[in-house]
């Protein structure tokens, strides 16, 4: 098929071509049955050809590469979450689990994972430290929030809850594991997180299509 | 309430450990000698008096800074607001 010329006013006299009637008047939405009858009728499409099938009453435009739906936005495929409320203190530099974690694999090695992560009630006991954060795919750490709480010395004591957004192209459809976990800047004073075993930090994994 | 970072706080002052929930099983130590779990638990029996100790310890601090500048405590707060 021809690939679409645009616009064009004809005037009188002119002569049509077979160029100008590819170009130009076959140019509309052609109707077809299916996909099927669609690829079978148009065996070289061009950018800009559009289409549309009655079996799902789509309208398709060819982008050079593949057939897309008109106006397509990103589909939620599934969710995944996990929660704690389980106390985890640190005091080292050595990055730990916050058992902050879930499980997810893709069904499409093309889709995004969007994370949605909140770490609650975390707190700096001693005024000598900060607290960092990695969002870890796997073992490759995909995200960090780093010198949380840091208050210079003049505060003790302080807390907050850390959130970390992001999204990701794991390129997999494997089973795969985020986790987030954390240090305490400094080895001789304390973080906690989830502070009092009480309170729930959460994970959500959600896959969309591209 | 006592937690087991608490205990830990007060057995390795110098810190590099974690510790899940409160149990001595919940503890990994990284960058410090690892203690027994008798160590571990016969410090929650002591660990009020050591956290008691240590607040004490830092209010007598805080007054005999605030007697040697010769101001209180609410007007050490107007200077460093």
């Amino acid at each position: 098929m021809a690939a679409p010329l645009g616009f064009k006013t004809f005037a009188t006299g002119d002569v049509l071509t077979a160029a100008d009637t590819n170009g130009y008047l076959m140019q509309g939405v052609w109707v077809f049955a299916d996909a099927a009858a669609r690829d079978a009728a148009v065996t070289s499409p061009q950018e800009g050809n559009m289409c549309y099938l009655k079996d799902t009453n789509a309208v398709q435009f060819y982008s050079g590469s593949a057939w897309t739906a008109v106006g397509a936005a990103s589909k939620v495929v599934q969710v995944v979450s996990g929660t704690t409320t389980t106390a985890v203190a640190s005091s080292s530099s050595t990055f730990a689990d916050t058992g902050i974690t879930a499980t997810i694999t893709p069904t499409s090695a093309s889709n995004l994972i969007m994370v949605f992560v909140v770490v609650a009630t975390v707190f700096k006991q001693t005024n000598d430290t900060s607290a960092n954060f990695r969002l870890v795919r796997g073992a490759t750490t995909i995200a960090r929030a780093d010198t949380l709480l840091y208050t210079g010395g003049a505060t003790p004591a302080i807390m907050a809850s850390v959130p970390m957004n992001y999204v990701d192209s794991p390129a997999t459809t494997s089973a795969t594991t985020y986790k987030v976990t954390f240090n305490s800047n400094s080895n001789n004073a304390q973080v906690t997180v989830q502070f009092g075993g009480t309170t729930t930090s959460s994970i959500i994994l959600m896959e969309v299509t591209p | 309430m006592i937690t087991g970072g608490d205990v830990l706080s007060m057995l390795i002052p110098n810190g590099g450990w974690v510790i899940t929930g409160n149990d001595y099983e919940g503890i990994q130590f990284f960058e410090c000698e690892p203690i027994t779990k008798k160590e571990f638990e016969d410090g929650f029996k002591v660990c009020q008096a050591w956290k008691d100790s240590q607040e004490a310890a830092k209010v007598a601090n805080r007054k005999a800074i605030l007697d040697r500048l010769g101001i209180t405590a609410e007007e050490a707060a107007l200077l460093l607001g």
